[in-house]
Formats: C-alpha cells, structure tokens, sequence
C-alpha cells in the first residue's frame, strides 16, 4: 500500500514528544496556543468586546501569555543569538542549541509563564468575577 | 570473561515489502547479545542464524558512512552506534526512518533527498576560471574561519535529522535540516562565492523559513553537527542580507566566525 | 516579496503586537490610568496598528501551517495569494468596526 510504503507521519508526527528535546514539545504548543488565538481573534473581532470569561479566559491568557514568551525566545534564537558560536564538534557533543544560554532561556521563559499565568488566574477569576 | 555475559533480548522488528505486502507486519526474534553487540551486530545475527530475508542496509559499521540510520525504540540512531544494552530496555522496536520511501523491511529511499540537496548546490562557486584551470597556489584560510564552518561539514548525511523534523513529517518538499545544513557548511565556506546563486532554494516557501526550531534533528544527529544551529545562522545570514542590505561579498559581515581560544584550540586529551 | 521579508515581517509584527496589545489590555481592563487611556485621542491609532500587526502575525502564521500541511509548488503559491485576499477583507472589515466605534454615524 502507498500510505505504508511512504510511511509519511504526518500531523501525528508534531505530537510524538517523548524521545526528543523539550524544543519540540515547546514548538507544539507555540503552534497549538497560536491556533487558538486565531480562533479567539476571529470571534473577538466579528463580535466587538466578547470574551470568554472565567476560566474561559483563564485558558486565553494561558495560551496568549505562553505564545509571547515562547515567541520572545524564538525572536533571539532564530536569529542566531545564544545559540553559541559554531565550534568544532568533540566527543562528547555539546550542541549550541540543546545545552548553555538557550537551555537558560528555556527554562527562564517557562518560569515567568507560571508566574504570570497565576498573576492573570487571580485577575481573572477572583477580582474580575468579584 | 565475566564482563561478556551474555543476556537474551528480544527483537521486534519492522518487515514490510512494497511489492508484495498490503500491510507492514512486526517480526519478534530473540538473540543473546553481550556489553558489546550493537544493534547492528544484532541484526545481522538474525539475519544469519535466524531470518535471511532481514534486509538492512550498512557499510561501515563505525558511524562513519551515515547508511544504518533507524528507528530504534522510536528514535532515529545509527544502528552501528547504538549498544543494545545501553537502550536499558527487555523489548528493542527496530524500524525504518520515518519520512522516507520505504524500499523493503529497514531500507529507506534516499533518492528524492539527494535530488532536493542538488537544489542547493553542494559544492565550491569560484568566479576565477582562469586560476581553477591552471591554479598557482592554494586558497589560505586562517583558524577562525576553518572553525566558522568545520562544525557543519562533519555531516555524514545519515539523513536523522530530516527524518526527526516535524515539518518534515507533514511537508515533503521542505527542504529540511540536512540540505540547509549542507547549504550553510558552503554558504560559511570563505572560499566560495554562491550565495546568490543558491538562494532560489534556501529563500523559497519551502526553504529554511518552514524551520520552527523544535531542535530535534540537533538531538538526534549523531556527529556533534548541530543542523540546528546551521539553519539559524543561515536565517540570521538572509536577514542581515535581506532586510540590512548587507551585500553577499562581503562575507565577514553575515557569517559569524568561531572563536579561538589562545594561539590553537584542541580539544580535550589532544595536547 | 521573498521569504525572508515575509518571515521578518512576522517577527516585527509580533513584537508591535506586544505593545499595542498590552495598551489595549490596560485600557479596556484598569480602571484608573485604563480610563484615561481609553480617552486619549491617540487610542483609535493603537487600535488600528494593533489590527493591522495582529491580522498580518495571524494570517502569516496560518499560511505557514498550511503550506506545511498542503504540498506542492502552486499551492504554496495560491495558498499565499487566498490568505492575502482574506487578509485585505478582513482589514476593511476590521476598520469600519473602529469607525463604527469611534466615529458612529448619526
């Protein structure tokens, strides 16, 4: 069968974290966080001001907070900052992108999306709901 | 001795033929393997004593030649490199990469990569004829610029990391992490000059803007070569490039070179 | 357009979206200072440049995952020409719900 034979992963292949850096679980849900912003902003802009509410927005901010930090980090990184200068590659292999300031950033940013995701959770589900 | 005991391990692996099965199938084989056997070494033990229809498809066995590259536990490895005991696992899932035409059991088709890779132009641009028909000298580079690219011409083109690519899984004609690598070892070269030239490809909407930096193909390359960070500073290169104005002569300016510690940086263990 | 000015754009567009969109958080959500923003004449513009960084960030994006979802040569091609056509409608829309908003008629 040709789907056997091209043996392609397709979409699932986004999902299948286990084996791989952290990078790539973070990529998923930088894809997965803008998706649902699109979906927020269509029905935000047809209907001027609607939000969800609660946890409703509870779920935005997380997806609206995670995609600006990770989206900070990616700004820096693709552009070839603190990804480390090329070297020359010695067993064993400490790769710019997986190790050092990157590693760093990674960790910086999800540690700032828990504090700001608790800081908006209060905002959103105690003062604002009274 | 007593470090060469042996265990009994037992071998899932991934049989399908193209030309005669509609489906895929899992073949189960046990083979007592000792601290040393490499999968490798495993499967060709099968294929020996067991099954001779097993095809697998290696040369050097030392990770040298890039052939044997597998899914071995669900992860893309070299077969030759990668200690059966080291997996710390009773049952080894051996596959073929994903992502790749499938030609029989563990043996993927690397034709289409390679006519993707001639997009790029794999090799030296010289504008000076004259000097590449009756050369009077060689082209001197100095330690920093040697390193600015030595890290990316270790490829041995196994073909992993395309195959661990997310975007690779869903877009065929995405060029992927190991021609954008190959593309930047030439583009970082200080003796060519084909920037321009190899720009159609590596600007294009399958170029290397599809990369999302999910960083897999750098955790599963098996050289230290870090695609990667290849693909990065070739996007930092197209941006100084395209939106800076910096021209493509002038080469020191778009490609960061690598630094060298003291007079000559050594690794470790080599003074 | 290349790539890359398409792909910079994008990261430029999301940073503008950082600044504009945290005003218009503030605005709609502080009561003091939130206020006074809301009022400043200069609101109506942060809007607009929100709108247009935003719609562009988004539609950019979408095209990414659907050129990576559809492949062939022509449809990454045709795919970025429907994504620019529902951008500039969405734009017009999007402008006449701000002029509504601050300029109503009668």
């Amino acid at each position: 069968m040709a789907i056997y034979e091209e043996n392609r992963e397709g979409v699932s292949g986004w999902f299948r974290l286990r084996r791989y850096s952290v990078e790539r679980a973070l990529y998923l849900m930088q894809r997965l966080s803008g998706i649902g912003i699109v979906i927020f902003a269509f029905v935000h802009l047809l209907y001027t001001g609607w939000h969800p509410g609660g946890w409703g927005d509870v779920i935005l901010g997380i997806f609206v907070v995670y995609h600006t930090l990770n989206g900070l980090r990616l700004v820096l990184t693709e552009h070839g900052f603190l990804i480390g200068r090329p070297i020359r590659a010695v067993y064993p292999y400490r790769k710019g992108t997986l190790y050092g300031s990157q590693r760093y950033l990674v960790m910086v940013i999800l540690a700032l999306f828990v504090i700001f995701i608790l800081i908006w959770s209060y905002v959103a589900l105690v003062i604002q709901a009274g | 001795m007593s470090t060469d005991k042996e265990v009994e391990v037992k071998f899932r692996v991934f049989r399908f033929n193209p030309k005669t099965d509609f489906v895929p199938r899992w073949q189960e084989y046990k083979v007592k393997v000792n601290k040393s056997t490499t999968v490798l070494d495993a499967l060709l033990k099968i294929k020996e004593e067991q099954d001779p229809t097993l095809t697998i498809r290696y040369s050097c066995r030392q990770a040298v030649c890039g052939s044997c590259g597998m899914m071995i536990n669900d992860r893309q490895m070299l077969a030759c490199f990668t200690r059966v005991l080291e997996l710390n696992s009773d049952v080894i899932k051996v596959a073929p990469l994903k992502n790749y035409r499938i030609i029989k059991d563990l043996v993927t088709d690397f034709s289409e990569l390679f006519q993707k890779e001639k997009q790029v132009k794999p090799y030296i641009i010289r504008h000076d004829v004259e000097e590449l028909l009756n050369p009077t000298g060689t082209y001197k580079q100095t330690e920093e610029e040697l390193l600015g690219y030595i890290q990316f011409a270790d490829c041995i083109e196994c073909g992993m990391c395309s195959s661990a690519c997310p975007v690779s899984a869903t877009d065929p004609l995405y060029l992927g992490p190991m021609i954008l690598n190959r593309a930047y070892r030439f583009i970082s070269d200080p003796r060519d000059l084909g920037f321009e030239q190899r720009l159609e490809a590596i600007d294009s909407e399958h170029g290397c803007w599809r990369c999302h930096f999910a960083a897999s193909c750098s955790a599963v390359c098996p050289k230290g070569v870090d695609p990667a960070k290849a693909i990065q500073l070739l996007r930092r290169a197209l941006v100084k490039k395209g939106v800076l104005g910096i021209s493509s002569s002038k080469k020191v300016e778009l490609i960061p070179m690598g630094h060298v510690k003291g007079k000559l940086e050594l690794p470790k263990g080599w003074e | 357009m290349k790539e890359s000015k398409r792909m910079f754009l994008h990261y430029v567009s999301g940073l503008i979206i950082l600044v504009t969109g945290f005003i218009h958080l503030v605005a709609n959500n502080l009561p003091g200072i939130g206020t006074a923003i809301h009022e400043s004449i200069l609101y109506p513009l942060n809007l607009i440049i929100l709108l247009s960084a935003l719609l562009y960030h988004m539609l950019n994006g979408v095209r990414a995952i659907l050129i990576e979802l559809i492949p062939g040569r022509c449809a990454a091609k045709a795919i970025t020409w429907i994504i620019f056509l529902v951008g500039i409608a969405l734009y017009i829309y999007g402008l006449q719900v701000f002029l509504n908003l601050f300029w109503p008629v009668g």
